[in-house]
């Protein structure tokens, strides 16, 4: 991180969904700052609410009459959640970009990929279809495909999903975003597609000093690429620390759980899954949503847990703050 | 490209030829003798006998068959008993008639029918959705017939806007020729808008909620640059499908339509053919249009390659 | 099984488009106790009556009461469209069927013949066929049941190729399973929806022909309460006695709507995949 600089601030961002069999509650009060350069992973398991969060935060969810979204993100001193679509228009994809997991159906099979990689420049810069593409050829070099030129004037459908996924970073970068959201952007690769990717995401840091808001599941992806971590369970951000503190030294029993799935080089012999599910997110009590899986569950679990700080720049939800790490 | 063009093209001769044999030999199956018709009152069996010789109706069935397809292959299709005419020139005489009542039905169709088709999808289960489902249901359950006869009395008998049949050429004035033209051309391509309307608000909605529309949204592609440029390219090959396979259903259906409204085109043509048992005018129209409807579906099929990049004969 | 009739009931068209069919079934079961009139008898004191008290929809040329022509010829539509369905839904499934499991001789053959009576539009099929056999409601049944086996034809063969293809059955073929039980137990049940949706489609495309048929004078005799042939004797009419055409109209354009409500939201309930009302 180069400087303190906040260019990303959650507040207590709430999302439900209204559904015939109830109110979903996606997301409960999420918080969190992304700072200038700083890559910050979003963990959980799936249906956690990780992409909901960065959903609402790009005004991609929200907007329709059975979705209701509450709190704060507070960008260049706005509310992006109060704009008005016409507005948030010219934020996509040009101070805020986004990139999505399936790299194979995020291109527009019928467009060449230079022109859908040049489409951001025309409309948020106002260059001339000409210097896009010029534009969009060298940025495709930059992300580390050969023969730009001629690649440019391809269809999707010839290239491999790694080359994809460079692309559609070549488009997120094109018109230098402040931001860039990548939800789960190496889960639908190959391991070693994945390990360059990930490292491209890291050059493109250090050239631009873009920051970077990584969604995942895999606690290996974090524990290569990222500055910071937060641990989201059942729509709630149960840890948020350093990469090297959260694996160190976990707070909390979910997240600690999470590392035990990890299988390491000579652990001893049986793996230790999460006991039981997560919470069906309609009807969620108040109270740590862990309890039910938790080892070390007390009846005080059932009250409010809200995050606080149990070491310098990690804070936990757990108020038995790292009972595992004894 | 050009490769897969001539080999589909090859393709679709032994279907034509096929087409040709079932067309000659399903004429000769309909009952009623043409020398009875043709003689009437004058039916002897020696003016029969000589009749049928002259039209060369004595020799074997595979004979004839050949000599017709020899002959269609020198541009003649041979003559009509009844009116005395060269089938070819009734055909050229009729088929403008046919061809503008098409050409104006399709238009109907894609100028009215697509973009209604695309507004419901686009606004999927909202009003504009309710509407043009209503809409294309309707269109699709009505007899284009009925509604034909419907807007005769309502505008030609009551207002009297239109003239309630006849063509009159393009000769005689565009005006003229397209009032004439006008309520034949919406009752037949009602329906046909209506399907054409159902298809491409199903493409819509098909392409809409695909994932690279929700990454164009994600970069701030938005309003008719989206449909335009990002939705629409996809849909084509749907609605191109539908086009072609409608546009058969224009030349045959519009038999019907050109009755009500006393069109002389190659529909009513046929029908006449066959209701006079006319062999060579029915084989002649009946390969007419089916050739016509093999033609186009053929050209559907090569634009395909045109639409959908990946699809690189 | 009990999940689709639930989610069928609950379906606003579903429910529209069962109860708009159920009129027509009524009107066609009960036609001698519902309608006022006989459809053949003539009043010739009432030749073209306006629309009234004692005939509701008024008369036609020869004096008959146009309610109950229409009443009756609910039966003559109905009982065109379910027969000629279910015969080119038999032959054509049977057919594709074959051709998509056994593949082979029977498969080019059949794709050949199909291929065939594609090109040629539908009511211009119907046509000739009818020139060929003559003209009545038996052989419109008989015409309409040619016309539409090749779409039955074409979705079974698809739908079994789709099947025949895929994993399961070669699982079960790797552990002895007969054809027939592969063909009873996993290919049919397969195949049902698309053909289900179809028969709709069909049903509402027969009544349609069997009107335009009739219309042209190639349908039914000209005596028979047709709703074609009410159409065609009302068209001749046209300036002197809107109703003659007017309410015959009405009623085929519903029986057809029906179906098609029928069909769309069949669609809807059956495979979601096919997405076409929302």
């Amino acid at each position: 991180m180069r400087e303190n600089k906040v260019v990303l601030d959650v507040q207590d961002l709430r999302v439900s969904f209204k559904t015939r069999r109830g109110m979903v509650h996606a997301v409960n009060g999420v918080s969190f700052t992304l700072h200038q350069g700083e890559i910050m992973a979003l963990v959980g398991e799936s249906g956690c609410g990780k992409s909901v969060t960065v959903n609402a935060v790009m005004g991609l969810v929200g907007k329709k009459k059975h979705e209701l979204v509450q709190g704060r993100v507070d960008f260049a001193g706005q509310d992006l959640l109060i704009k008005p679509e016409k507005e948030m228009k010219h934020i996509r994809g040009n101070r805020i970009a986004m990139i999505f997991q399936d790299p194979m159906t995020s291109l527009n099979p019928v467009i060449p990929v230079g022109k859908q990689v040049a489409e951001p420049g025309i409309i948020h810069k106002n260059l001339t279809p000409s210097r896009a593409w010029e534009d969009a050829v060298a940025m495709l070099g930059r992300v580390g495909i050969p023969t730009p030129a001629l690649r440019a004037r391809q269809y999707p459908f010839q290239f491999s999903g790694g080359m994809r996924q460079r692309s559609i970073i070549a488009m997120s970068l094109m018109c230098d975003p402040e931001i860039l959201i990548a939800d789960e952007p190496t889960t639908a690769l190959d391991v070693t597609i994945q390990a360059q990717i990930l490292k491209l995401l890291l050059e493109l840091r250090g050239n631009t000093d873009v920051s970077i808001l990584l969604i995942t599941h895999d606690l290996g992806v974090v524990a290569e690429t990222c500055d910071t971590v937060a641990v989201m369970y059942a729509g709630e951000i149960v840890e948020q620390a350093g990469v090297a503190d959260l694996f160190s030294a976990p707070y909390h029993p979910y997240t600690a759980g999470l590392m035990n799935c990890l299988p390491k080089l000579g652990m001893d012999k049986r793996m230790r899954p999460i006991p039981g599910q997560p919470p069906v997110l309609t009807g969620l009590e108040p109270g740590c949503k862990f309890r039910n899986r938790c080892a070390y569950a007390e009846p005080q679990c059932a009250g409010d847990q809200a995050l606080r700080r149990v070491a310098e720049n990690h804070f936990c939800s757990c108020w038995k703050e790292g009972v595992m790490n004894g | 490209m050009l490769r897969y063009a001539c080999k589909r093209i090859l393709s679709a001769v032994p279907v034509l030829l096929l087409i040709s044999i079932v067309v000659f030999f399903s004429v000769r199956l309909v009952p009623g003798d043409f020398a009875t018709i043709v003689l009437g009152n004058l039916y002897t069996d020696e003016a029969a006998a000589a009749l049928r010789q002259q039209y060369g109706l004595d020799q074997p069935l595979p004979q004839q068959y050949l000599i017709w397809l020899g002959n269609l292959f020198q541009g003649d299709f041979g003559y009509s008993y009844i009116s005395r005419q060269p089938v070819a020139e009734l055909l050229l005489k009729a088929l403008p008639v046919t061809l503008e009542l098409t050409a104006l039905s399709l238009l109907f169709a894609i100028f009215i029918g697509i973009p209604l088709g695309y507004v419901g999808g686009y606004h999927r289960n909202r009003l504009p959705d309710s509407c043009v489902s209503v809409l294309g249901l309707i269109g699709i359950s009505v007899p284009n017939f009925w509604l034909g006869s419907m807007m005769i009395l309502t505008l030609s008998l009551t207002l009297h806007l239109f003239p309630s049949g006849g063509f009159v050429p393009l000769s005689s004035g565009l005006a003229a020729n397209l009032r004439s033209m006008f309520m034949p051309a919406v009752a037949l391509g009602g329906a046909v808008s209506a399907v054409v309307m159902r298809s491409s608000r199903s493409a819509m909605i098909e392409v809409v909620d695909q994932e690279y529309i929700k990454m164009a949204r994600a970069k701030g592609v938005y309003g008719l640059r989206l449909i335009l440029g990002h939705v629409v390219r996809n849909t084509m090959i749907n609605i191109v499908t539908i086009l072609g396979l409608q546009t058969g259903s224009l030349l045959g259906g519009s038999v019907v339509i050109e009755k009500i409204f006393s069109l002389a085109g190659v529909g009513s043509l046929a029908l006449r053919a066959i209701s006079n048992r006319d062999y060579l005018l029915m084989q002649g129209t009946v390969l007419f249009i089916t050739t016509m409807f093999v033609l186009i579906n053929l050209i559907v099929d090569l634009s395909y390659s045109l639409l959908n990049p990946q699809i690189k004969y | 099984m009990q999940d689709l009739l639930y989610r069928f009931f609950h379906n606003r068209l579903a429910v529209f488009g069962s109860a708009l069919l159920l009129v027509f079934v009524i009107l066609a079961l009960f036609a001698p106790l519902l309608a006022p009139f006989s459809p053949y008898y003539m009043d010739t004191n009432a030749i073209l009556q306006a629309p009234g008290d004692v005939h509701l929809l008024g008369t036609d040329n020869l004096g008959r009461d146009i309610l109950s022509r229409i009443i009756y010829g609910s039966r003559i539509s109905l009982r065109v469209a379910f027969t000629s369905v279910t015969f080119a839904t038999i032959c054509g499934v049977l057919l594709g069927i074959s051709a998509g499991f056994f593949g082979g001789l029977i498969d080019h053959l059949l794709s050949r013949v199909t291929d065939v009576m594609f090109s040629f539009p539908e009511i211009l099929l119907a046509l000739l066929i009818m020139s060929i056999l003559g003209s009545n409601i038996n052989n419109i049944i008989i015409a309409i049941s040619i016309v539409y086996s090749p779409i039955f034809a074409r979705i079974a063969r698809g739908a079994a190729l789709n099947i025949k293809n895929s994993l399961f059955i070669e699982a079960s073929r790797s552990i002895g399973v007969p054809n027939r039980a592969l063909l009873l137990k996993h290919i049919l049940p397969n195949i049902m929806p698309p053909v289900i949706v179809q028969i709709t489609l069909s049903l509402a495309f027969a009544i349609l022909a069997e009107a335009a048929l009739s219309f042209l004078g190639i349908g039914a005799e000209p005596d028979t309460p047709s709703w074609g042939i009410m159409l065609s004797d009302g068209y001749a009419w046209l300036e002197l006695g809107w109703w003659v055409s007017v309410f015959p109209g009405i009623a085929i354009s519903l029986a057809v709507l029906a179906f098609n409500v029928l069909g769309d939201s069949l669609r809807d309930l059956l495979d979601p995949k096919l997405k076409n009302v929302g």
